[in-house]
């Protein structure tokens, strides 16, 4: 769901450096706390899972343009951790498809590496008393949400302090405009709401349903 | 997006691109796909252009899966590019082409080189783990691929997926997919208990691998420096 579908050559350099610099220090955390043995037993699932999100990302849900990401999903599945590797892993596949630039892999793990370890943290520590369906459904929508408003900071970033794109403002248009895009802003928000929503409801069906049939795939 | 259908020709295409060294094309792809980020000049971004169509050509890549694979960055940059087109019409232009461009290197790449070999050369980079799971998401997906589509047309066959039922298809998507998790888990299982029995210690082995395989490697990494140092000279005749 969010999921950065920048090409190449958009955002400065700057901005996918930093992108990369974070996510490669994020990793190297992750695999220094990792313990072996523990984690050498997960990669096949992790791998797996990864391989999940691609099939996932590859259905459409019908007539909107909408597909599932599953990184929730994963980071419930497997944990904050191994979720990241798995995300890092899909959009290095991703990327060498075209599907977003290969120097946005970076930007686009950060971004949803935080619904990562935001769902898997509200999940698994924070909402631990709520009934499974709506627990996962606050999880994933919660973390979806964070993670769009960083997505869109990260625009806003990139083209404010002159990225690769040129912005003019011109105040002589600027009333008529603002009305024009408020409307653009209503219906592009009615669309990520209702993809959040989306993402919730799909997570939350699918953990209910494996939580009663293997509860014991669930992360603890 | 159909993996399955990039992987068949990159592992079966029988060009001389595809027969060189997957080191030599990374190294190409990389100088190309520079070449497209440190343009300025619409002229040298079309140079660029032309060199990966001639690559594509020699490479026999079938023209409507490349193009199909384009239409992805060329959406998304359009739509970038539509926000300063009043301002500058070749300035939205330059970011349609670079951004198009810039993907067609990694398409060409992975068009002619199998995923397996790109993530053997990643290994030189990135630590092992995340190679494994690289490995084990690729081995994955084409079976979990193929239950996911049994699985598909048998609800289809049972109508149950309907193009404007966005809300059934959900359901049905969801149960899919917490099918297919219960049967990775599984198999994760399984698979981890034969590669520990086969030595697996958290590395899998990549054999000898050789990084220039010929000649024809030289001309490719050599090509690619040529472009790259062609758009990045300011030339003035």
């Amino acid at each position: 769901m969010s999921h950065l579908h920048i090409p190449d050559g958009i955002l400065s350099p700057f901005i996918w450096v930093s992108g990369y610099l974070v996510t490669f220090v994020i990793l190297y955390l992750i695999l220094k706390k990792g313990e072996s043995d523990s984690l050498r037993q997960k990669i096949p699932f992790t791998g797996i899972a990864a391989a999940l999100m691609l099939i996932a990302m590859s259905v459409p849900l019908g007539i909107i343009p909408v597909h599932l990401s599953l990184a929730s999903l994963t980071a419930i599945l497997l944990g904050p951790g191994l979720g990241f590797l798995a995300v890092f892993s899909v959009n290095i596949i991703l990327a060498l498809v075209g599907h977003g630039g290969i120097t946005l892999v970076g930007i686009n793990t950060l971004v949803i590496g935080t619904e990562v370890f935001i769902s898997s943290f509200l999940f698994r520590k924070v909402l631990t008393k709520m009934g499974i369906m709506s627990r996962t459904f606050l999880s994933v929508s919660l973390a979806l949400i964070v993670s769009v408003a960083l997505m869109v900071l990260i625009f806003m970033t990139a083209f404010g302090t002159g990225g690769e794109m040129p912005f003019h403002i011109h105040n002589d248009h600027h009333i008529e405009n603002q009305n024009e895009s408020f409307g653009e802003f209503a219906l592009l928000g009615s669309i990520v709401l209702f993809g959040i929503f989306i993402e919730g409801m799909a997570t939350s069906l699918i953990v209910r349903y494996f939580s009663k049939v293997r509860p014991d795939i669930i992360s603890k | 997006m159909n993996i399955a259908h990039i992987d068949n020709i990159s592992v079966n295409g029988d060009s001389v691109i595809h027969k060189s060294g997957g080191t030599a094309k990374i190294i190409f792809a990389v100088f190309i796909l520079s070449g497209f980020l440190f343009s300025t000049e619409i002229n040298k971004v079309l140079l660029l252009g032309v060199i990966l169509i001639i690559a594509s050509i020699i490479s026999r890549i079938p023209p409507g899966t490349a193009f199909g694979l384009l239409i992805y960055p060329l959406f998304f940059s359009s739509f970038f590019a539509l926000l300063i087109i009043k301002e500058s019409p070749q300035e939205g232009l330059l970011i349609i082409l670079k951004a198009t461009g810039a993907a067609y290197s990694m398409i060409w790449l992975i068009l002619t080189t199998p995923y397996i070999e790109i993530f053997s050369i990643l290994s030189l980079i990135f630590p092992s783990v995340i190679i494994d799971i690289l490995f084990f998401t690729y081995r994955s997906f084409f079976i979990l691929l193929e239950k996911m589509e049994n699985i598909m047309k048998s609800i289809k066959l049972k109508g149950g997926y309907h193009f404007l039922d966005i809300i059934k298809n959900l359901k049905n998507i969801a149960g899919i997919i917490g099918l297919l998790i219960i049967h990775s888990f599984e198999m994760s299982e399984r698979m981890y208990k034969i590669y520990s029995l086969r030595g697996y210690d958290g590395k899998l082995p990549q054999g000898d691998m050789k990084i220039i395989r010929g000649n024809k490697d030289y001309i490719i990494i050599l090509a690619g420096i040529a472009a790259f140092t062609g758009v990045i000279i300011p030339w003035s005749i």
